[in-house]
């Protein structure tokens, strides 16, 4: 039986809305109406479009476009209304267990919102197809990696991925089971985001300097931005070689082929429109990109206020537990036959 | 031998000791440079951007034997950077906090950190300490000196020292710094990841500083404080403008329990109300004074600064839990010991 690492439900929630969508009646293959016209400026008083605020980017879309509605990208407005409405009534279902599972957060901990982004049925929305064009040995890495996730091995801490162990799930910014409260600041010079998840911080020079020499890397890399008409454009690189550590999603570890292009720009009152654009030849056929809008949290069915602290690596129990439990698993293993033994 | 072994052991030590550089420096007087204006951001708020350092080797309290001298003279304190400089030339043992200044003071030949067996960083790791004129940081009490601790809190202490001579049973029972949690505010800490980036907007100031990779992000848009249930680790900060001054009150903070493992040489308790005072002096100086008021723990509020200095570099990742091997180190070194004291006790009593 392997161990459920209770931290990451986030698998448990997204089979949830990939079930949600594929029970939906399949409609006419209309796009949802265009979102905003982007006429609306909110600027700050230096002229700069404004991102300032809390955002959450809470969303029931999936990352990639389940395999059942690859000729589906966008939905109708019937049928987001519906999965939204049924992703709010999701929220007062308390399920149990599946059997053999020792058990994880209940769902009031969950903050994954109820909408849909841009009516669309996966934020990828390059390559068309809406799924990640890893490249075939990539794939099947992650396809390890997700089927190792809650079974092991668990020697040690090394062996549970960064997010479980509270250090970082990697850029760029997507939605996760909980804690997608992001707070921008700007000034002139500097844009900075505090990320809830992991009280992770980037302050990003706008000034237009050099990335720091290529001896550098940290695990977020090294951010610059600038402005590219009324967008804000930040284009990371110096990541560092932290693939001998384990990650929740391969393609989110920190790397340095990994090459990072994030786009902001501000649609209207509640809403940054989002993009990213991740290149790595290692691990993609090409670049592909994905849009996971930031909305203001009142609008995205999420829970609203300010960011708190995250307390992830002093509450992590779980880590503790999985390890002493793979331990007595080992011990009752290994004493298993040799107590049959004494009571024959 | 250490009964708790080693770098980690240091590092507790480094952030006990660093509790104990504080700060006055409103004392020394500082005027604003020559044809220096205080730079404003476009809304009026004085400009405190930019990248901060505190690595004053200035104690937190006085030493017993400067009691009487508020300020070194000039050549006392040319002494002492030389001395240091001799002493601390990166092949050595790092001396953290108030040790770099009372090692200088003492005229120490060759130090040793820690219990000087188990070893330690060396200096090479450590940002040599700038040395003033001033010989502690606090400037409230008058002596330099914290106040007296009320019974409570002496109870409290006694209490966290005889539990600092137990082996630590888990994490549990080392300081949050120790544990790569968080500095604490405020961030004493000088010589070792002391570097601060301020943001400001007319909103909010961000603070992020290089040691845990640590931010606050605090408004100024005079909302209250968060219900007194809600509690963080570093508080619930709100600020305001006064004047040029940006003040900063803190609350909220979580109890700091009865270890005596953290801040300030006692743990200060969940009443501890927290004051911050920053002020631009000039271009390369951000006067950084705080009061500290915690009935609880203190029979009087007592108030230090820090004269931080402007710095060029950027802030990188701390990387500090994932390389944190001393925690698993001295949590296994406690483990052999006490099989090795129980063996010794076995052969003892046959």
């Amino acid at each position: 039986m392997g161990i459920v690492v209770a931290h990451r439900s986030v698998y448990a929630s997204v089979m949830m809305v990939v079930s949600m969508l594929l029970a939906l009646p399949l409609a006419a293959n209309q796009p949802r109406t265009t979102p905003a016209d982007g006429s609306i400026r909110l600027r700050t008083p230096w002229g700069d479009p404004s991102f300032q605020g809390v955002w959450t980017n809470a969303t029931i879309t999936p990352l990639e476009r389940p395999p059942a509605l690859a000729d589906k990208p966008f939905l109708t407005e019937e049928e987001v209304a519906d999965l939204e409405h049924r992703a709010e009534q999701d929220l007062f279902i308390e399920r149990a267990p599946q059997p053999g599972d020792v058990g994880t957060y209940n769902r009031v901990w969950g903050d994954r919102g109820t909408r849909v982004a841009g009516g669309r049925t996966s934020l990828v929305v390059d390559p068309p197809d809406g799924r990640i064009p890893y490249t075939p040995d990539a794939r099947k890495a992650q396809e390890l990696t997700d089927a190792a996730y809650g079974m092991g091995s668990f020697n040690n801490h090394l062996e549970i991925d960064t997010g479980e162990r509270c250090l970082t799930d990697g850029l760029p910014f997507v939605p996760y089971f909980y804690n997608n409260n992001y707070q921008i600041l700007q000034t002139p010079q500097h844009v900075a985001i505090l990320h809830e998840m992991y009280q992770e911080v980037r302050i990003i020079p706008l000034d237009g300097r050099p990335h720091v020499g290529p001896n550098v890397g940290q695990w977020l890399g090294d951010a610059r931005g600038h402005w590219d008409g009324d967008t804000l454009v930040i284009e990371t690189t110096n990541f560092d070689d932290k693939t001998h550590y384990r990650w929740a999603e391969d393609w989110r570890a920190s790397r340095p082929t990994l090459h990072l292009v994030e786009r902001f720009t501000r649609v209207d009152e509640e809403t940054i429109d989002y993009q990213f654009t991740v290149t790595d030849p290692t691990m993609f056929t090409r670049p592909w990109t994905a849009a996971a809008p930031l909305w203001a949290n009142r609008a995205a069915g999420a829970t609203i206020g300010q960011l708190y602290e995250y307390a992830c690596h002093e509450g992590n129990y779980a880590m503790v537990n999985v390890l002493s439990g793979a331990r007595a698993q080992e011990k009752a293993a290994a004493e298993g036959p040799s107590t049959e033994t004494s009571l024959k | 031998m250490s009964d708790r072994g080693g770098i980690g052991v240091a590092i507790v030590m480094v952030s006990v000791s660093a509790v104990a550089c504080f700060l006055p420096l409103l004392a020394m007087g500082q005027t604003a440079p020559d044809g220096w204006t205080l730079p404003r951001t476009l809304n009026g708020q004085p400009d405190l951007q930019g990248v901060w350092a505190n690595n004053v080797a200035t104690p937190l309290e006085r030493p017993t034997e400067l009691a009487d001298r508020k300020f070194l003279t000039d050549e006392e304190v040319a002494a002492l950077q030389t001395q240091a400089t001799a002493l601390f030339d990166g092949n050595g043992a790092a001396a953290f906090g108030d040790s770099v200044f009372l090692a200088a003071l003492a005229e120490v030949q060759d130090y040793k950190s820690t219990d000087g067996q188990t070893g330690n960083y060396n200096s090479f790791w450590l940002v040599d300490r700038d040395f003033d004129n001033r010989t502690s940081l606090i400037t409230d009490p008058p002596d330099g000196r914290l106040p007296a601790v009320t019974s409570e809190a002496a109870i409290k202490a006694a209490a966290a020292t005889a539990a600092g001579r137990q082996r630590p049973a888990g994490p549990e029972d080392l300081t949050v710094s120790l544990r790569c949690i968080t500095p604490g505010v405020p961030n004493l800490f000088a010589g070792y990841n002391s570097y601060y980036q301020i943001v400001q907007t007319p909103r909010y100031v961000a603070i992020a500083t290089e040691m845990y990779h640590d931010v606050r992000v605090i408004p100024l848009d005079g909302g209250p404080h968060l219900s007194p249930a809600l509690r963080q680790w570093n508080g619930d900060s709100r600020g305001h403008w006064e004047g040029d001054t940006l003040v900063v009150d803190t609350t909220n903070l979580v109890d700091q329990g009865g270890t005596g493992r953290t801040r300030f040489r006692l743990s200060a308790s969940e009443n501890l109300h927290l004051v911050e005072r920053f002020t631009r002096l000039g271009p390369n100086t951000l006067n950084y004074e705080f009061t500290i008021d915690d009935p609880t723990t203190w029979s009087a509020p007592w108030t230090a600064m820090i004269s931080l200095k402007r710095s060029e570099d950027s802030l990188y990742e701390f990387a500090c839990h994932e390389g944190n091997r001393s925690m698993s180190g001295i949590l296994a070194g406690n483990r052999i010991q006490e099989r090795a004291a129980a063996d010794a006790t076995e052969t003892a009593t046959p």
